[in-house]
């Protein structure tokens, strides 16, 4: 009993060892996109790493480790944000001479114009075209993802497009 | 070919990218720009790396959050199985009507009260159920019942009459009820007389402990020792005012040396009322056609002219033909059975009642009566 609960807990360390090589890095940057500070994208990747792997009996097909994890990282990422809006909102005001939230290490990313824009733009655009572009998963895998109809990822495509068009223009 | 993005800093990817979307909208656009953010994506994250100690930090975390959550799932279904198990037999216990003996096994009730100890216990929920009765009425449980709880049961109750050892519902011993033997002396005396109701008070002693319960048993007898039609009833204020009021249902626990006592009151019937004899005036005429009645017991007579042979007019309705006799009669009192132990002797013309009132504690002596219960 003992040493096949052993040889489980070395078949998941062995997986998520191997899981983690794989993916780890590509999910880091989802959650970056998804994201506005690296702190808590490495937190909503080991989140998601961990609960996949915490139920690693009811993931019935291996193959489907990594849509799991995406999927789990999409909505830690929607909860963290959601989390953020609602403290922001009961936070007090900051100082003019606070330093901006653009200063420090995370810095190189926040100077790229495309990512500001695209934080700029709605949660579920911005959902939708970093699965559809950065995740290259086809329309059809974005809608299972997100829970909605393959004409809605369309829609939400191209208004994200033409919304980050704008804001692009905007920056020049 | 996809449009290849220049390099340089992020005013020039704008520019870029907002050439391309300036254009005309097509599929072919949609793959350009697409293309773009593809690329522009990877550029902009291909400096994130995962901080260092983070699969060092998973191994530790991943087996850790498993066994929280085996350990919270088997909690919650312990919790969830004790507190399902508690309410079942919770349930059962109050609801079931069977017996609470089972092959031999006492199944009981969880929930037994402290007060019932006996088996099959009793609930505090619900109707009582035969496994749960009230035990201040003594109901025995299963086929089996210990002798004390039988002998007080209700079912059970000891008979007046049936002198044995038994204990009571509040669990005191009851001493043996009393007899004749029991007793040293039975006394009479006359304690006042009004109105032609004589009362008499019977102060008795024990030579041992003994128990008095119930109303003192009399007996009336008539002149010829035979049994009278005199009823017996218990003390009435209206009747006899005299008779103290005690209460009945009271046990009155004896030791060797207590006087007990108990009072009677002797109401004679009044007699019915007997109008003056008439005696007709000798100058006037017996009228004819208008007969008297009286009121003797021996029922009406009717006056007028007789058929004497000596054909003189007499007196009708004579009462000295129907006075009431002045009868003796004996008031006896037996403690137990049928030996009297002591008898009083009365007079009445027509008839009487005899009001008793219950036992009571002598004057001067240390009240020991107790309630009775189950009657």
């Amino acid at each position: 009993m003992v040493s096949s609960d052993r040889e489980a807990g070395d078949v998941t360390v062995d997986l998520l060892t191997e899981t983690y090589r794989d993916h780890y890095g590509s999910l880091l940057k989802l959650a970056a996109l998804l994201l506005d500070d690296l702190a808590s994208c490495e937190d909503v990747v080991q989140e998601a790493f961990i609960r996949v792997h915490s139920a690693r009996s009811r993931v019935r097909d291996a193959d489907k480790v990594l849509a799991y994890l995406r999927q789990t990282v999409v909505n830690l990422s929607r909860s963290t944000l959601r989390r953020r809006l609602i403290g922001m909102r009961l936070a007090p005001k900051p100082m003019p001479d606070m330093a901006s939230a653009e200063e420090g290490a995370y810095d190189l990313l926040e100077k790229d114009a495309l990512i500001q824009a695209l934080r700029g733009i709605q949660r579920r655009q911005r959902e939708v075209l970093v699965l559809r572009y950065f995740s290259d998963l086809t329309e059809a895998q974005v809608a299972d993802l997100l829970g909605i109809s393959i004409g809605s990822v369309k829609a939400y495509g191209s208004r994200g497009i033409e919304a980050l068009r704008v804001r692009m223009e905007a920056f020049r | 070919m996809a449009p290849q993005p220049p390099d340089g800093d992020a005013g020039r990817s704008a520019h870029y990218v907002g050439r391309h979307w300036d254009s005309e909208s097509s599929d072919d656009d949609l793959d350009e720009i697409g293309a773009v953010l593809r690329e522009r994506f990877q550029q902009a994250v291909s400096t994130l790396e995962p901080l260092p100690g983070t699969l060092d930090y998973l191994r530790r975390a991943v087996p850790a959050r498993r066994r929280r959550r085996n350990t919270a799932l088997a909690a919650t279904a312990v919790s969830v199985f004790a507190v399902s198990a508690g309410a079942t037999l919770a349930a059962r216990g109050s609801f079931d009507s069977g017996s609470s003996q089972t092959n031999g096994t006492t199944i009981g009730n969880l929930m037994t009260t402290a007060t019932n100890d006996a088996p099959g216990g009793g609930s505090g929920h619900g109707p009582a159920t035969p496994g749960g009765q009230d035990m201040s009425s003594g109901g025995g449980v299963g086929a089996e019942a210990p002798s004390s709880l039988a002998s007080a049961s209700g079912n059970s109750k000891p008979s007046s009459t049936t002198p044995s050892p038994a204990s009571t519902a509040t669990g005191s011993p009851l001493t043996a009820l009393c007899q004749n033997s029991s007793l040293s002396s039975v006394v009479a005396t006359q304690s006042g007389a009004t109105g032609g109701t004589v009362y008499e008070t019977f102060v008795g002693t024990a030579k041992a402990a003994c128990t008095l319960q119930g109303m003192p048993g009399l007996t009336v007898l008539g002149a010829g020792g035979q049994p009278a039609k005199i009823p017996v009833y218990k003390a009435d204020q209206t009747a006899a005012p005299l008779l103290p009021t005690v209460p009945t249902g009271q046990q009155l626990v004896l030791q060797a040396g207590d006087r007990f006592e108990f009072q009677l009151a002797w109401v004679p019937t009044a007699c019915p009322t007997i109008p003056p004899p008439t005696t007709p005036p000798s100058s006037v005429p017996p009228s004819s056609g208008s007969p008297t009645t009286t009121a003797s017991s021996s029922g009406p007579t009717p006056s007028g002219p007789t058929t004497s042979a000596s054909s003189q007019p007499t007196p009708s309705g004579s009462a000295s033909s129907s006075a009431p006799v002045s009868s003796a009669y004996s008031v006896a009192y037996s403690v137990y059975g049928s030996q009297t132990a002591q008898s009083v002797s009365f007079r009445a013309d027509c008839g009487a009642s005899v009001y008793v009132t219950a036992y009571f504690q002598a004057p001067g002596q240390k009240r020991t009566s107790q309630p009775t219960t189950g009657r």
